[in-house]
């Protein structure tokens, strides 16, 4: 082995070294970052498990002109009910996976997601409230609009 | 030549010690949309807060790298993260709606790697340990936003897609797609609160922190019963999260905790959480101490402090029941009656206590509420004479406990979702994973990324220090103030300041500071002057410090 071959070697062994010791550094806020480039329509890149509640597009159509719209209340009861599996704590069908290794797994399959619910109150300010229980948002969504005074006033 | 082959072999060991460190993690949204909707929505859109995506779809698909990219840089993994995300209509009316959720696909455990055996771990965080991916047929995150927001009948005032936090009055995405894809990391418990059941069996590796004080146990210790667990997600101000690297910072994004102390006697002695006062002076560094009493007025319920207090309060605090009056009347009664300050004691149950609005620029003297239960304990010792403090404690943090773990949501009525995988709303800045989402967040991961690496995700790290802490204003001082008192305040970076000052009608009354300032402590003089220099009148005052990272308030007293 030559000295300059050793030289070659050592620098990008150093190299090495200098970028693994230094994934701890801490790292800035990232300028944005521009995601994978993907064509609109495009199926994603893996293959789409299915997801009990994680539905795809949702399209209302008005039954009359055939138009797309907001959802009439039966339709958002609808949603709601898609919205209750992705909320769901339920372990119900539930299966936990053995593999060979020891590793065990479980697919929640769409379920114990967390959600973010807002209310506007008459003051204009935005209520955020994060829930993950189809009976917590839904009293979320009825609940009498918040006074403006942020706070109990007596 | 020998020393040159001693560092090579060195280096070689060097690099053989530290195989297992991971780079910065790629977070992936992967588009699951349609053509022309939701991240595909071709509608024109003017550029905005930093986002210069042409069209809605893109602006949308940007906010979520954006929040991706924070998270990404925050957290080290060898293995991409894949979120599987979409826009879709959810359930929404004009002033309410579903705005989005989060979580993960798949939990496992005992996997290679796994830092402890028989505990569930969020697949993300489960493939940086195992250092594969071992989920390879699957997405590592759901994430399901509303794309209905901002439409004629849901929620009308839209989202903000830009990234510098100036959403005004409109919904800011960043926070919240940052908030709920931290669950999706790993910031929440796959264990039933409500029943105390963990999940098939296994205990997350979330309840691992989950520390109980009434019982010493951590939510997955097996000497902890179902009905232990779920008595502690509604004891209210005493699950905590007790991480070492959590604790360690908590200095770095809280606040002072403001107390209300018993000293005597000692069966009740100990430190009461309470709710703030938007009237009157904030507790200070300078303890309040004093006899508490409770008041009486002679008329109706006589506690209330409603009327005239009768009895003699020189120099005592007062202790008077809330109801039939606002806060600031019973408050100033007190003040009359010669308090030097006032505890309020709340008529209905729950926890935490909540605060006291209203206003009045007369009142000189600090107040606090208290729950109906503490206000319960310490009613039944006044007869034999109780000796309190209300105070603004440095050692302490708002948001933590006695000895400063970070306190877990656990109110006294169980809140579907919101219990347990949420810090305390008692924290003070606000933090991301509060259960909700207040106008000073936008972009800061704060105290997350270290309970992050307590769950794993920065193995064999001894300290994880905070990516950008928070800018911090401090009390001023004098205070009260005479001729003039010293505000100041730290920036964690380079940052944009607003510090402005208003009285207690909420009137701006001048602006002291605006404009880019470096990192680092900064103070400033206020001379009790409004804009056009004259003296303003005797009484309570806001200074509010706004950055990117900080929205703050405190009050300050004039006297003269």
């Amino acid at each position: 082995m030559t000295l300059s071959s050793l030289r070659v070697r050592f620098a990008a062994l150093a190299l090495f070294v200098a970028i693994a010791t230094n994934a701890y550094a801490d790292p800035t806020v990232p300028a944005l970052r521009p995601a994978p480039w993907k064509p609109p329509g495009v199926a994603p890149s893996r293959p789409q498990p299915f997801l009990p509640g994680m539905a795809g597009m949702i399209v209302v159509l008005d039954p009359e002109t055939g138009a797309i719209g907001m959802p009439s209340a039966r339709q958002a009861d609808a949603l709601m009910r898609t919205e209750e599996n992705m909320l769901s704590r339920s372990t119900e069908g539930l299966t936990a996976q053995y593999l060979p290794d020891g590793t065990v797994f479980l697919d929640l399959q769409g379920r114990f997601q967390e959600f973010s619910v807002a209310r506007i109150g008459e003051d204009g300010r935005v209520i955020f409230e994060c829930l993950s229980n189809a009976d917590a948002v839904r009293q979320a969504l009825r609940a009498p609009l918040p006074r403006p005074a942020v706070w109990e006033d007596r | 030549m020998k020393r040159l082959h001693a560092t090579f072999t060195l280096a070689a060991l060097l690099a053989l010690a530290v195989p297992a460190l991971a780079t910065a993690a790629t977070i992936t949204i992967v588009n699951n949309d349609g053509a022309g909707e939701g991240f595909n929505d071709p509608t024109a859109a003017t550029p905005v807060g930093g986002n210069n995506g042409a069209t809605l779809g893109q602006q949308r698909l940007n906010v979520f790298q954006y929040a991706a990219n924070i998270w990404g840089a925050a957290l080290p993994s060898n293995i991409e993260i894949k979120v599987n995300a979409q826009f879709n209509p959810l359930t929404c009316t004009a002033t309410s709606g579903v705005l989005g959720s989060a979580g993960p696909t798949t939990v496992y455990a005992d996997f290679a790697g796994a830092p402890l055996t028989g505990h569930w771990y969020h697949v993300a965080l489960a493939n940086k340990l195992a250092n594969t991916d071992l989920n390879t047929t699957s997405y590592e995150i759901n994430a399901t936003f509303n794309s209905a927001v901002g439409g004629a009948t849901c929620l009308t005032v839209g989202w903000y897609l830009g990234f510098d936090g100036n959403e005004g009055s409109q919904i800011e995405l960043l926070p919240v797609v940052l908030h709920e894809l931290g669950h999706g990391l790993g910031f929440s418990t796959t264990t039933n609160g409500q029943t105390g059941a963990w999940n098939t069996t296994r205990p997350s590796i979330f309840d691992h922190y989950l520390y109980d004080p009434a019982t010493g146990l951590h939510w997955d210790s097996a000497s902890m019963s179902n009905s232990q667990r779920a008595a502690s997600g509604i004891a209210c101000n005493k699950l905590a999260w007790d991480g070492a690297q959590t604790v360690a910072h908590v200095h770095d994004f809280l606040g002072e905790k403001p107390v209300l102390t018993v000293t005597a006697p000692a069966g009740i002695a100990g430190d009461y959480a309470v709710g703030s006062a938007t009237f009157g002076p904030a507790l200070s560094h300078t303890p309040v101490t004093g006899q508490v009493v409770l008041v009486s007025d002679n008329f109706g319920n006589p506690t209330n402090g409603c009327e005239a207090i009768t009895n003699n309060l020189t120099g005592k605090i007062a202790f008077i029941d809330r109801g039939t009056c606002s806060f600031p009347i019973k408050v100033k009664n007190a003040q009359n009656a010669g308090a030097i300050g006032v505890i309020v004691a709340d008529s209905l149950a729950g926890c935490p206590p909540a605060g006291m609005g209203g206003a009045d620029a007369t009142i000189l003297i600090p107040s606090v509420r208290i729950t109906l239960a503490d206000g319960n304990l310490i009613r039944a010792q006044l007869g034999t004479g109780v000796t309190a403090t209300l105070v603004s404690d440095p050692a302490k943090v708002a948001g933590g406990d006695a000895v400063n773990r970070v306190l877990m949501y656990s109110p006294t009525t169980y809140a579907s979702g919101s219990s347990i995988s949420h810090f305390d709303t008692s924290a003070e800045p606000s933090l991301l994973m509060e259960p909700a989402i207040t106008n000073g967040l936008s972009s800061n991961i704060d105290l997350t990324r270290q309970a992050f690496a307590d769950i794993g995700w920065f193995t064999g790290a001894l300290d994880v220090p905070p990516v950008a802490r928070r800018a911090t204003l401090e009390p001023s001082a004098p205070n009260p103030m005479a001729a003039a008192t010293t505000i100041a305040w730290t920036l964690s970076r380079d940052e944009h300041v607003d510090l402005r000052i208003y009285d207690i009608t909420g009137r701006e009354v001048t602006r002291l500071a605006g404009g880019a300032m470096a990192q680092g402590r900064h103070s400033l003089v206020w001379n009790g002057s409004d804009a056009s220099g004259r003296r303003m009148a005797p009484g309570v005052y806001q200074y509010r410090l706004r950055t990117p990272t900080l929205d703050e308030q405190r009050s300050v007293v004039i006297v003269r």
